[in-house]
């Protein structure tokens, strides 16, 4: 089965109806989609929204219990139209439903009386002709609700990723406007003239924002920080690495400071750093020597395997889990175990 | 395509590792051994004994300087053993398997016995005496046990957390065993080779993983 062709309960049975693929509206598709996505995700957004709201602001704490003022006309009105808004849709679901009911059974009625005469071959063509129609509006409904749920998740997604852009998009004609940018800068003139003129308010602003973009910054986007940092970063190794004289400049100045600081004022820190450098050198060679050997152990047992024609190894086999188990465990932790285990017997 | 890199920390080790912790371990017992016979001779200088020249006889200088020779040579036919032995029962790694990042453990995961540890050494002379063949056995058994490690119920792993370089390992496995595959594919069946090995040998590239 192909992924345009689904399944649909018809008549009784599942049958596969073809996805209509329809050249001509390609385009009227893609705007729909587009129209219907940004509908869900908006009304989605905007439904989130308003539950946070209303958990934060119950209606109960706004209410007005205390003795109604004298109100006009006018606001009663505005008052019962609300209200009706509010309370319509219950009021009208229950005579709707009673409606199709009744239209249901009398449709019922209307067959079981009909029925036997319709089953007259005279009537057959007719019949025939009205079981042929039931089908193919069933199949017309099918096929649509098919479409609605296929096209919802994509329409969904086609908004979102669109959206943001067709944002960056208008923005940036915006920027490129020369009216606007004359607006702006008079704009940005007359606050400027503002800012120098009023300091402490600038200041005070200034604090309330970083601080509230820095609380923000932490909780919601680290990850987001973290990726400005490093592209910071390596725009800052590039620019060291294209000017190395300006790096090494600064970094024998500081380095001959941090050297003085070193010498006269710490000289126990100068042996800590040395013996802590030669455990880490000998720590490094360690580290490469057993990489290569780890490397060497595979490939020397290949080449063994291939000279005696054994076929090679596809997955080194592992011990068994008692011997894992140890094996994880750090030298101190096995030499205590057993010294408890000996002290237990 | 970068390959996908696993630790292999309580796999069983190989053998160019556990070779080289074998010569970092007989480096230290030489040099042990060396450094004491140069102080004890100095020692024995001291008090007459020339250990290098001394005839052994019937004279008591010569009785003397035989028992200090026969001393020398009882440490140096013992230390080795000695070493070796007290290492893997207390630590159960030898100073050159430490540096190597090794450990030995039974194969039921205990840690080694002095009863154990002294039956692995005796292996080890065994595998020795079968001209070496005991220790090259470690790259052809396929948990990667020797001689001695057979005839003690012993294994050697990773107790560190070791990565190979799989890209590298990859491209020789198949450049060792395709052509020989393609020539004669039945005789690699016939040695237990599965369908996932022969796909293995017929692809174009190297495998993801090995």
């Amino acid at each position: 089965m192909s992924k345009s062709e689904k399944p649909i309960y018809l008549d009784g049975e599942y049958k596969i109806v073809p996805r209509r693929k329809d050249p001509d509206l390609a385009a009227y598709h893609s705007l729909v989609r587009m129209i219907v996505g940004s509908i869900l995700v908006g009304s989605d957004e905007l439904l989130t929204r308003t539950r946070a709201w209303e958990k934060q602001h119950p209606i109960e704490e706004m209410m007005d219990d205390g003795p109604h003022k004298q109100e006009s006309d006018i606001v009663l009105l505005r008052h019962l139209i609300v209200g009706a808004i509010f309370h319509g849709p219950q009021l009208i679901s229950r005579p709707v439903l009673s409606i199709a009911e009744t239209t249901d059974r009398v449709l019922n009625l209307a067959g079981n009386l009909v029925g036997p005469f319709m089953r007259i071959p005279l009537f057959r063509p007719a019949q025939k002709r009205w079981r042929a129609s039931r089908h193919k509006v069933e199949a017309l409904v099918a096929y649509w609700v098919e479409t609605g749920r296929q096209e919802e998740p994509y329409s969904k997604a086609m908004a979102q990723d669109l959206i943001p852009q067709l944002i960056d998009d208008v923005v940036l004609s915006l920027s490129m406007n020369e009216a606007i940018q004359t607006l702006v800068q008079v704009q940005a003139g007359m606050y400027l003239k503002h800012i120098i003129d009023n300091p402490t308010e600038v200041d005070e602003l200034v604090r309330t924002v970083a601080d509230r973009y820095i609380a923000y910054l932490n909780t919601d986007n680290k990850d987001a920080v973290q990726e400005l940092v490093r592209i910071q970063v390596s725009a800052y190794l590039d620019y060291a690495k294209s000017n190395p004289e300006e790096l090494e400049a600064l970094v024998q100045v500081v380095g001959d400071r941090y050297l003085d600081y070193l010498q006269e004022e710490n000289p126990e820190a100068i042996a800590q750093i040395v013996q802590g450098q030669s455990i880490g050198l000998v720590g490094e060679i360690a580290d490469e020597v057993r990489a290569r050997t780890v490397t060497s152990d595979s490939v020397v047992e290949m080449f063994m395997r291939s000279l005696l024609r054994r076929p090679a190894r596809q997955e080194l086999p592992l011990p068994p889990t008692e011997v894992l188990e140890q094996a994880t465990m750090s030298i101190e932790e096995v030499i205590r175990r057993r010294n408890l285990e000996k002290r237990n017997e | 395509m970068s390959e996908p890199v696993y630790s292999l920390r309580g796999h069983y080790a190989g053998f160019v590792s556990r070779l080289i912790a074998f010569l970092i371990d007989r480096g230290i017992i030489f040099s042990l051994i060396a450094i004491v016979a140069v102080v004890s001779s100095y020692l024995f200088q001291l008090v007459g004994l020339d250990v290098a020249t001394c005839q052994i006889g019937p004279s008591v200088p010569g009785i003397a300087c035989g028992s200090a020779r026969m001393l020398l040579a009882l440490f140096t036919l013992t230390f080795a053993p000695l070493y070796t032995i007290t290492f893997w029962t207390l630590a159960g790694q030898t100073p050159g398997k430490y540096f190597l990042g090794l450990r030995i453990f039974c194969m039921d995961g205990e840690p080694l016995t002095l009863a154990r540890s002294t039956r692995r050494y005796v292996g080890y002379i065994l595998s020795f005496l079968a001209f070496g063949f005991g220790f090259l056995w470690i790259t052809i058994d396929d948990q990667r046990q020797g001689f001695h490690d057979i005839f003690a119920n012993t294994c050697v792993v990773y107790s560190w957390d070791a990565f190979q370089n799989q890209r590298l390992i990859n491209r020789l496995s198949l450049k060792i065993n395709r052509s020989r595959y393609l020539q004669n594919p039945e005789a690699f069946y016939s040695r237990g080779m599965t369908e996932a090995d022969a796909d293995y040998f017929s692809s174009e590239e190297p495998p993801s993983s090995v």
